[in-house]
């Protein structure tokens, strides 16, 4: 019966998830650099950078400062949070420290003590499409004059 | 008793003549197979090994022969292959000689203790003959520590608020919550507990070893006698991790060889070439 169970976990072995998970019963002092997503549920004392998905749980408490492609805040973090898809900051997180990121939505309870600016990326982004799209309505305009001509 | 396959043993036999002269069997048989009640498990074995003709030097282990000697001068002599005749703890025991002298290892399992055998796909007793005259090599990582190596894990439970494991460019503190720390390179489920699905990305395969903190089981007080494995609260994976303390901790390898702190720990790749049967383990490629 325990081989069949665990014949079935491994027929279901998939690469995807949570590849650093960092729990209540210890301490991380220094730099958390992780290519994987990162999960937070304990302390963490210095920065925290992935080029994934970060989830800070509800007990969890980070004095650092945060660099992500996506985060999901339920915690308290005591330093600035650049991401740069999404942020979500949940009813219960508390955020001490300036965000930027490309969206930002913060629920109703959630603490939050800092600036914020929506990520240059996604503006410059947006300027760039702005800009292209002029350049090609010139350019057209530019086309129909010399036909007329 | 399995019924011999004619086809198999017949195309097992051109394959092994083939290798007849790069091929060299070390049979070393445990101490505990000294008990009369084995006495008819190893003649069926031997028997079977005659028939699919791989036999080899056999040598029955005794509490003053040492293991590693054994091999070390079989190695010289030739021998390539090395099949431990016995359970986990004869498998286990020869991981250091084997992976230092870059030679191949077989199991045949006898005896109650045999998860790694189930895990490698090799049947029991003479059974297991066949897989090892079938001869599928799988290549699988080793943990190294302090010069020794270990197939599953490494595991500190003592005086843990006295450790720190070092990783990159952090340090992971444990607290008086934690109960244990493993390192873990081979996942073995604990028969007690049984499969746990937060573990289930750990691979001999992938060059990494994973870092596994287990929190103390609060809520279950009247287990405590029961020595249950608390609930895992950390899952972290690296190639390399270091082990420091104040004062010498000792660190389990394998469940029987004890080291002290500091220790380097890191990861060797492909180290250890293991025949395995068709009906592995699916996280053995």
């Amino acid at each position: 019966m325990f081989k069949n169970n665990e014949d079935q976990e491994y027929t279901a072995y998939e690469q995807s998830g949570d590849d650093t998970m960092i729990g209540h019963s210890i301490k991380i002092e220094g730099d958390l650099v992780s290519s994987g997503s990162v999960v937070v549920e304990g302390e963490v004392v210095g920065t925290v950078k992935t080029e994934q998905t970060l989830k800070v749980g509800e007990k969890a408490k980070i004095s650092a400062d945060v660099d992500a492609k996506e985060a999901r805040v339920a915690g308290r973090v005591d330093g600035n949070i650049t991401v740069q898809d999404s942020l979500e900051l949940d009813s219960t997180a508390e955020v001490n420290g300036d965000i930027q990121a490309g969206r930002l939505t913060i629920a109703s309870g959630a603490v939050f003590n800092g600036r914020c600016s929506m990520s240059e990326n996604a503006s410059s982004a947006g300027s760039e499409k702005k800009k292209n799209e002029r350049a090609e309505s010139e350019e057209s305009d530019k086309d129909t004059s010399e036909e007329i001509d | 008793m399995s019924v011999l396959n004619p086809k198999k043993v017949i195309k097992t036999r051109l394959r092994r003549s083939t290798n007849f002269y790069s091929v060299m069997y070390y049979y070393i048989y445990d101490t505990f197979l000294n008990d009369k009640k084995y006495e008819k498990v190893i003649d069926r074995i031997k028997t079977r090994l005659l028939d699919f003709e791989i036999q080899g030097k056999h040598e029955q282990l005794t509490l003053l022969k040492n293991i590693d000697e054994l091999i070390g001068d079989e190695v010289k002599k030739g021998a390539n292959t090395v099949i431990v005749v016995g359970d986990d703890q004869t498998f286990l025991k020869v991981i250091d000689v084997v992976a230092d002298n870059d030679v191949s290892l077989g199991i045949i399992p006898v005896g109650p203790n045999n998860r790694i055998a189930e895990a490698f796909g090799v049947p029991m007793e003479e059974a297991a003959c066949e897989i090892i005259a079938a001869r599928k090599i799988v290549k699988l990582d080793l943990g190294l520590a302090n010069q020794k190596y270990f197939f599953t894990d490494l595991k500190i439970s003592k005086n843990l608020d006295r450790l720190q494991v070092e990783k990159d460019r952090f340090q992971v503190v444990p607290k008086k919550t934690c109960q244990e720390v493993e390192i873990i390179n081979f996942y073995m489920p604990d028969p007690k507990i049984g499969f746990e699905k937060k573990l289930k990305k750990i691979s001999a395969q992938d060059g990494y070893l994973d870092m596994v903190v287990r929190a103390k089981n609060n809520n279950h007080k009247w287990l405590k006698k029961n020595k249950m494995a608390g609930k895992i609260d950390t899952v972290m994976t690296s190639d390399k991790f270091k082990v420091k303390s104040f004062e010498y901790l000792p660190l389990e390898l394998d469940g029987y060889k004890i080291i002290k702190t500091p220790a380097e720990i890191q990861i060797k790749r492909d180290k250890l070439k293991v025949i395995a049967g068709k009906n592995r383990r699916k996280d053995i490629k």
